[in-house]
């Protein structure tokens, strides 16, 4: 079966700046994969071209066999990708519990009238998508906080709630981009727990950028090391740990860094 | 059409488009260093021209000393106002939000340009002030004759352009200036002055809209409004400049000139300009603002964050709309049918600020053209049934559905345009109309050219709507069915989804919202409500005329919107009320209704300053603070907006799933 998303030679550049350069990797159905790298390396960038945010990068990005090239950001939604963001994107000003019922609603086809005449079939959607959201907002977690604004939570919390606001997209396909940043190491251990029963329940394909070694090596089967915008390397969670180059990338070796400073 | 001999005026108008490009280069320059330096947008940069060239009027015209006199005190007083603008309205915005401090731009705006037209005349005949003698040379080589004035001016705006160059490049001050362009904190930890140096900034550039404004007196109508809205020729310039570059600010002025001046050789229509310059406003911002970095890249206008409440005291709410509807009903039926018709028109007005509830509440865009909008309802309606013969409930429908596409219209370059330029947008779709669609001579059958067109009343549901009292009570309940609209429309997936938006473009994007559709859908309603207002107003007054949908009246009535609370459904009638009954109210005491507007843009400026999310929802905020009601759902311990407490994450870990 071919792969669920599959990068071919991915390449985006910033004026000078070549955030990507040739990025090819597979992601298969049911898989958690890692995308890991140094500061730099274009984790992010690869982010932004799969959802669109990104539209002009060369190369092609294919899911479920489907050229996205055309696709906007929320027709790339519409085909069950979701995604988090590095730096919370939550909506601050709605409650926690519509934030999860955004997504939802985003999908169905009710539109301006129905809501300016507040039509019976408008209450009846609305209903049965609170009760949606309401689920979702209990499997995170969140149950005690639906009335508060998201921007009111601690960043520990939002995290959560930015993971629920994919969920309810009900995606094939998750990407999660630093789940783990600015958390301890108590709420990272819990996120990780989060992530395993995500997988366990929503049967989700994920996608993970993260700089916490211990929770990539944790949660994926897989892992794809970025540097420089280039692959340098691919493997288990066990032939990653003890790649040189990764260590390289990692530790920055004066070569590596010449090299990127030219590029 | 084309007279072969018109042709031969082209160098000569050549000469005149290139002087009133200097003369915008000008004022554009001001504006791109005042914008460089202290990151506000100046609304009001055309109405400091202004009203320091009448200063200029004052000192050389009335009082007759020499025009050079008159120029160095018009120059002063741009100085000072800058200054005044500056340390007294913007600097204690420091850290608000860009769109606020031009919300208080355009409260200078108001307050300058009425405060000219009650000193020295809104529409009176004004003298020139001549610097330099219109008798000119023959430009070697040709039969062009140049004015000296027109010389001078040129001579003028090249030189302040390159010496302001200069200033930036080469001196220290100019370095410290660009610092604080750059970023402001970090040029404080320099230890650079940052309010001297944006004070200055003031200063220099509302001196130069001073020089500006007057050179450009013996050029166009030297009135206060004509010269005010010279802040749109002067934005386009600056624009093309892309607001930073002062070449191209200069290029894109001189460009600006000429393009609206040649268009006079063929058309007698003296709003051509105004359509030109509409017409260079949109290329200019679809060119600079090319989609697709648009989700990255965004120029922000800031966002305030203001958190919505998130439960509601509803039999509360009830009460009070009951009893106001309750009022709204016997109040009006004590009074005369003079103050019956009055309070019509308040509910028509609120009408317009409701529209302006759905936009700049929900959306996050601000909107100078409202008015715009209902012209096109007041104008269809008064085309067809007064020109036609129509009956009014179609045409009325049939205005809505036209204010709906023109809004649609209107949004979709307002896609990609932050609150800054959609307003400058908005401004330029206000002239547009002002001058040159609505003008007499572009469109007569619509607009009905120099006279107005008249019109009854119509009949609802078999009863006249002839009587003042009638018509309220007809005016009531459209008000409180738009209202009730608006509010569902706030509180359920629209309102929602548009919430979301304005909190982040790019996770409503990858949630699955379609940012074009429900953006186009926000702009087609406001505008839809604003062209319902036109209707109704053009059947309430009895006639519609041009002169009804003027500039000013956008802007007072955005800046209401502002002052009573954009984010409040309840804040339309008072504002509507305001709007009405303000004016009336000045009647009855020794100012007269031409203060209206400054005493708006004084409040505004204030409002601004001491109650950012307006009146209304502040008192809505005392309200609820007094009459607390049960949440729906316990809220979140108030924890700091650092990690969780150790008890609150041990209390959740039970209930995770262990694999």
């Amino acid at each position: 079966m071919a792969p669920l998303l599959q990068a071919d030679t991915v390449s985006m550049s910033f004026g000078g700046v070549h955030a990507l350069s040739g990025v090819s990797f597979e992601l298969h159905r049911g898989e958690t994969l890692g995308l890991i790298g140094p500061n730099g390396a274009g984790k992010t960038t690869m982010f932004n071209c799969i959802t669109g945010v990104l539209p002009s990068y060369r190369g092609h990005i294919y899911y479920d066999d489907r050229d996205l090239r055309n696709l906007k950001p929320h027709q790339r939604a519409r085909l069950k990708i979701a995604r988090t963001f590095q730096n919370l994107e939550l909506f601050d000003e709605l409650s926690a519990l519509d934030n999860l019922l955004l997504p939802l609603e985003a999908f169905s086809q009710r539109g301006v009238i129905g809501d300016l005449l507040r039509l019976p079939r408008t209450v009846f959607d609305e209903r049965q998508a609170q009760e949606k959201a309401r689920a979702m907002l209990h499997f995170i977690n969140l149950g005690d906080c639906a009335d508060t604004p998201a921007g009111d939570l601690p960043v520990g919390l939002q995290r959560r709630l930015e993971v629920g606001r994919a969920l309810s997209l009900e995606p094939r396909l998750l990407l999660l981009d630093e789940p783990g940043a600015g958390l301890d190491a108590r709420e990272t251990a819990e996120l990780a727990r989060l992530l395993a029963s995500v997988r366990a329940r929503f049967k989700v394909t994920m996608l993970i950028v993260d700089h916490d070694m211990a929770l990539i090596m944790r949660i994926c089967n897989r892992i794809y090391v970025l540097d420089n915008g280039q692959v340098i390397a691919e493997g288990s969670p066990e032939q990653i740990r003890d790649d040189p180059q990764v260590v390289r990338a990692y530790l920055g070796e004066a070569p590596a860094i010449a090299a990127g400073g030219a590029g | 059409m084309l007279a072969s001999a018109s042709w031969g005026l082209l160098p000569g108008y050549t000469v005149i488009g290139i002087t009133l490009g200097g003369i915008y280069a000008l004022a554009a320059i001001g504006l791109v260093l005042i914008y460089r330096v202290s990151g506000v947008l100046n609304f009001a940069q055309g109405a400091v021209s202004m009203f320091s060239a009448f200063i200029a009027y004052q000192v050389s015209i009335v009082m007759g000393y020499p025009a050079l006199v008159g120029l160095l005190a018009a120059i002063v007083a741009g100085g000072a106002i800058g200054y005044v603008i500056e340390r007294f309205t913007i600097r204690p915005l420091a850290g608000r939000s860009a769109l606020s401090k031009v919300v208080v731009t355009i409260g200078w705006l108001l307050v300058l340009q009425t405060a000219a037209g009650l000193i020295w005349g809104q529409t009176a005949y004004h003298r020139p002030v001549q610097l330099v003698s219109i008798h000119g040379f023959t430009f070697p080589g040709t039969s062009v004759v140049v004015g000296w004035d027109e010389f001078t001016t040129i001579v003028v705006a090249l030189g302040l352009a390159l010496g302001t160059a200069a200033v930036l490049r080469w001196t220290t001050f100019g370095t410290s200036m660009r610092a604080v362009a750059d970023d402001p904190d970090a040029a404080r930890l320099w230890g650079i002055n940052v309010n001297r140096v944006m004070a200055v900034s003031w200063v220099a550039g509302s001196a130069m809209g001073a020089i500006a404004g007057v050179l450009i007196t013996p050029r166009i109508n030297f009135d206060p409004i004509s010269l005010t809205i010279v802040v749109i020729d002067a934005f386009t310039a600056a624009l093309i400049g892309r607001l930073t570059s002062l070449s191209w600010t200069v290029i894109g002025a001189m460009f600006l000139g000429l393009a609206e001046t040649y268009p006079r050789i063929f058309s007698s229509n003296a709003g051509a300009g105004s359509a030109v310059t509409f017409a260079l406003v949109l290329l200019t911002l679809a060119i600079l603002f090319r989609p697709g970095t648009r989700l990255v890249q965004r120029i922000s206008a800031g966002r305030e964050y203001v958190p919505v409440p998130a439960t509601d005291n509803l039999p509360v709410r009830r009460v009070i709309v009951a009893a106001a509807t309750g009022l709204g009903i016997v109040v009006p039926l004590l009074l005369s049918s003079y103050y019956q018709s009055l309070a019509a028109y308040s509910l028509i007005v609120g009408l317009i600020v409701l529209s302006l509830v759905v936009l700049t509440g929900l959306v996050g865009q601000i909107s100078f053209c409202q008015y715009s909008f209902a012209a096109i309802g007041a104008f269809t309606v008064g085309s067809l049934v007064g020109g036609h013969g129509w009956s009014f409930w179609p045409a009325l429908l049939l205005g809505v559905v036209f204010a709906i596409g023109v809004g649609v219209l209107v949004g979709i370059p307002a896609l990609r345009l932050s609150g800054l330029f959609l307003a400058i947008l908005t401004i330029a779709v206000t002239l547009f109309f002002d001058h040159f669609l609505l003008a007499p001579g572009t469109w007569d059958s619509f607009s009905g050219g120099i006279s107005s067109w008249t019109l009854g009343r119509p009949s609802f549901l078999g009863i006249s709507l002839a009587g003042a009292y009638a018509f309220y009570l007809f005016t009531l309940g459209v008000f409180l069915a738009a209202v009730l609209a608006v509010w569902n429309l706030s509180r359920s997936k629209t309102g929602r989804v548009l919430r979301a938006i304005r909190n982040s473009e790019i996770a409503a994007a990858t949630s699955g919202v379609n940012l074009t559709a429900w953006k186009l859908a926000a702009f087609g309603v406001s505008a839809g409500l604003a062209g319902l207002a036109g209707g109704l107003l053009a059947v309430g007054i009895g006639s519609v005329s041009a002169g009804a949908f003027a500039f000013q009246q956008s802007l007072a009535v955005a800046a209401i919107a502002i002052v009573v609370g954009v984010r409040s459904v309840g804040a339309a009638a008072v504002g509507g009320i305001f709007l009405i009954f303000g004016p009336e109210l000045l009647t009855h005491t020794p100012l007269s209704t031409l203060w209206f507007p400054l005493i708006v843009g004084s409040i505004l400026i204030l409002q601004v300053i001491l109650t950012p999310q307006g009146v209304v929802p502040d008192w809505q905020e005392r309200f609820r603070k007094r009459f607390p009601s049960q949440p729906r759902f316990p809220r979140a311990p108030e924890s700091p907006a650092v990690a969780p407490t150790p008890d609150l994450a041990a209390a959740e870990a039970p209930t995770m799933v262990k694999v």
